[in-house]
């Protein structure tokens, strides 16, 4: 049994030598917020997504892991909904296929599962042209969204040792509880209104910055 | 004829289609009815209003006879509304009690409702009889999607 196991790790150990793995980056997905802060749908929000990548047994295919952190808040589009104020951690993990074009420039896409976490905290407003306007709060913690996500992409090797990632992307998914609706739900990205304000779908698009790390 | 199916059905969907009331989402009104007006309105006057507008644009359309009605805002910031009546020769007041809700509706957003007062009084009057009525400004359950009455609210029956 003992020989077994260890003859196990050790070829495991081999084959991981072999292959590489990277850690990456996406900041730039905050930057609309900051920059068009007047017209985009959300503002001054911070948005960091690491990444982990690791290329599998198989050739031309890879393990994509992703973190995410979102915090900030909503752009007034309605008079009566004036802010949304969003906190959120997320995960996903995909299996990913790459096709080579040149040894420059890589295609690739991959799909799998997406999982979020999210609390709001958000106001909403009556207007009351008689008497004065009514503000009242509104409070979601704990916020569970499952979905799936869809990319396909491109890489750019830059320097040694160093990727660029470029991702068009779509996710959907399903809140498990949605007392209010909310305009931006993190991991998902804008959410459409109706369904029971339980249906999210966004597309996106995402800049990564990789470093090989074996 | 086949072809034709899936497009009545659609159009049949389409009609039998049937919606959430949200009510009026916004600044709530109760109506009240005047009986047996014989002095004529001058003017109404809204105790801690910020614009008497609404009001008076109501007075400007002509108050035809001795029974007629008038459309008054709620406030939303508190749970009474005193309005004050003057007549040639006479004045009134009159206070309206009610509960106010605000909460989410699925297919809404954030809506407003006007309800009963659980306890104490319902309003102060000092016309000779008054009679209040409390109807919901939303609708439950499910609407036609075309031409539902909106909720009746609020209605208050006054005699000088």
């Amino acid at each position: 049994m003992m020989l077994i196991g260890v003859s196990f790790i050790t070829q495991a150990q081999d084959t991981l030598a072999r292959r590489a793995s990277y850690i990456g980056l996406d900041v730039i997905n905050s930057l609309p917020s900051v920059i068009f802060s007047k017209g985009y749908y959300i503002r001054n929000s911070a948005i960091i997504e690491p990444y982990y990548l690791l290329d599998l047994k198989k050739p031309g295919r890879k393990l994509y892991l992703g973190a995410g952190f979102a915090t900030g808040s909503t752009h007034q589009y309605v008079d009566s909904d004036p802010s949304q104020a969003f906190r959120g951690t997320y995960v996903r993990a995909a299996y990913e296929v790459r096709r080579l074009r040149s040894t420059r420039r890589i295609i690739y896409g991959g799909y799998g599962p997406v999982i979020a976490i999210a609390g709001y905290d958000g106001k909403f407003r009556f207007k009351g042209p008689t008497f004065g306007d009514y503000e009242g709060r509104f409070k979601e913690t704990n916020n569970v969204a499952l979905g799936v996500e869809a990319y396909f992409g491109f890489d750019f090797k830059l320097a040694n040792n160093w990727l660029l990632r470029l991702t068009f992307r779509n996710v959907m998914g399903r809140r498990t509880k949605a007392d209010t609706y909310v305009q931006y739900f993190p991991g998902f990205g804008y959410t459409p209104a109706g369904f029971n304000n339980r249906f999210l779908y966004s597309g996106g698009l995402s800049l990564q910055i990789h470093y090989k790390i074996r | 004829m086949k072809n034709l199916l899936p497009v009545i059905l659609m159009l049949t969907g389409m009609i039998v289609q049937s919606c959430a009331d949200c009510g009026p989402q916004a600044e709530l009104s109760a109506t009240i009815r005047f009986r047996g007006d014989s002095l004529k309105l001058d003017s109404v006057y809204a105790l801690h209003a910020v614009s008497q507008e609404a009001i008076t644009r109501q007075l400007k359309d002509a108050l035809n006879g001795s029974n007629y009605q008038i459309s008054l805002p709620l406030s939303l910031t508190s749970d009474t509304t005193t309005y004050v009546f003057r007549f040639t020769g006479q004045t009134d007041t009159l206070s309206i009690y009610y509960q106010r809700l605000f909460r989410y509706k699925g297919g809404c957003g954030f809506i407003n409702d006007a309800l009963e007062p659980t306890s104490g009084s319902h309003y102060y009057s000092t016309f000779s009889k008054t009679n209040i009525h409390y109807g919901t400004y939303v609708l439950p359950g499910e609407q036609p999607w075309l031409g539902h009455d909106p909720g009746a609210g609020i209605v208050i029956n006054v005699e000088l």
